[in-house]
């Protein structure tokens, strides 16, 4: 650690867009970067404590990145070529006062006065992005709806204890079809060197609708060069059911319900088919804009089996999604829910 | 095996993060208390820079160190 100069920043307050660029629903993020302002690379967690924590990181695995970022250090300025994907895109806004409704934070947090309340959050960014969306009466486009694709989202996850091991390859997938295996060390992806799994989500985000995406794989001391062929759609399989930034689009489109799938065995027990729509209302929000289902006589613990005309199988993810694309605020949507045996029919305002 | 001293310096970096546990028993601590605690842990330090990318970039520079910059909710 003391190879790094480590600032530690507790707000979005004022944060520079052109030179942050990262997944805002992190709750713990790490960037690290030359003095000129050259990014080598990104880590960081959902949650910086729990199970959330374990799934996506350790400290074995960040030292092995602490590592990496130094070896890149000590190859720069000759690296450049491999470390120009890294870095920040162009953005209309640079500064995340500069969103609608952002504009009230100061350009630092009130340590003596307000610290709270003058502290802007890095998911709000998030929120704010979908939002300006949403108030221009457009929809927004996946790259919006389903940002920062976890590995996950193509078919394999990583060993959190490594700097980019691959720890499992899902069947049927683009991961399995571009022949990853666990085990698999992935030193680039897209032409890019590869420090971390937020590394990874970086590539994802920018990638195309459709696009074939280079992979150096490092597998018993050979390397291989395999094509992980993203098909059109291939966001929608992004899980958005974690990301802070969600709760406002439970909000606009499911009246402030946290919807969970209902397993298989729970399914059969309440008659509902396989293969048909089955989401337990987890949390009905109480108050304000997030308590539309509550005032619509939905509460916790209903199973949704239809929405919006609806009974497919959707996971709460993909049937916001849907929603999002398909009604704008101020329509509405007609939801059917069971609650102990009953079948209850309730309209839901979109916001 | 990573040594004793990385170790910390990484658990500072990862759980000191979240801020301290409360106690068995203790009032779960609020939101401003809980900035309060982790500007107290860090604005001192000597391992961290708090709340100042500018200082930061200043120290990289005329150290020739690369900068790590952790972006944290706090509250």
């Amino acid at each position: 650690m003391d190879r790094f100069v480590c600032v530690r920043m507790i707000q979005a307050n004022a944060m520079d867009l052109t030179r942050f660029q990262f997944d805002y629903d992190m709750s713990f993020a790490v960037t690290f970067l030359n003095a000129d302002g050259t990014v080598y690379g990104r880590y960081g967690s959902r949650s910086a404590t729990g199970d959330e924590a374990d799934r996506d990181i350790s400290l074995a695995g960040l030292k092995s990145t602490l590592e990496a970022v130094l070896a890149l250090h000590e190859d720069y300025p000759s690296n450049r070529e491999l470390l120009s994907g890294k870095q920040p895109r162009p953005v209309a806004r640079t500064r995340p006062e500069q969103f609608p409704g952002l504009g009230r934070y100061p350009p630092a947090v009130d340590f003596a006065g307000q610290p709270v309340a003058s502290c802007l959050h890095c998911h709000q960014i998030q929120e704010a992005m979908r939002l300006e969306w949403r108030e221009r009466g457009e929809t927004a486009p996946e790259k919006v709806l389903y940002p920062w694709p976890m590995p996950e989202t193509v078919g394999f996850s990583m060993d959190p204890a490594t700097l980019a091991t691959v720890d499992a390859v899902e069947k049927g997938t683009a991961a399995e079809k571009a022949g990853l295996r666990p085990g698999d060390s992935i030193a680039e992806a897209g032409g890019q060197a590869v420090v971390s799994t937020a590394d990874l989500q970086w590539v994802l985000h920018h990638a195309g609708e459709a696009e074939n995406v280079g992979l150096t794989i490092q597998r018993d001391e050979t390397s291989l060069n395999l094509g992980l062929e993203l098909e059109k759609g291939w966001r929608k399989q992004s899980d958005i059911a974690w990301r802070v930034s969600t709760w406002d689009l439970r909000r606009m489109v499911l009246g402030g319900m946290f919807l969970e799938t209902v397993g298989r065995e729970e399914r059969s027990k309440l008659g509902i088919e396989q293969g048909r729509m089955a989401l337990r209302a987890r949390h009905v929000g109480e108050f304000g804009e997030h308590a539309v289902a509550k005032s619509a006589g939905l509460r916790k613990g209903d199973i949704i089996v239809g929405f919006d005309g609806s009974e497919a199988d959707l996971n709460e993810s993909a049937l916001i999604a849907r929603i999002l694309q398909e009604h704008q605020a101020g329509g509405e949507v007609e939801v059917v829910a069971l609650r102990e045996g009953e079948r209850l029919e309730v309209r839901l305002k979109v916001q | 095996m990573m040594d004793h001293a990385l170790r910390n310096s990484l658990f500072a970096l990862v759980a000191l993060a979240a801020g301290p546990a409360p106690a068995s028993g203790q009032e779960p601590k609020t939101r401003v208390e809980q900035v309060r605690e982790d500007q107290a842990a860090f604005e001192d330090s000597a391992e961290w820079i708090y709340n100042n990318l500018e200082e930061g970039t200043a120290a990289a520079r005329s150290s020739g160190k690369p900068l790590l910059v952790v972006h944290r909710c706090v509250p």
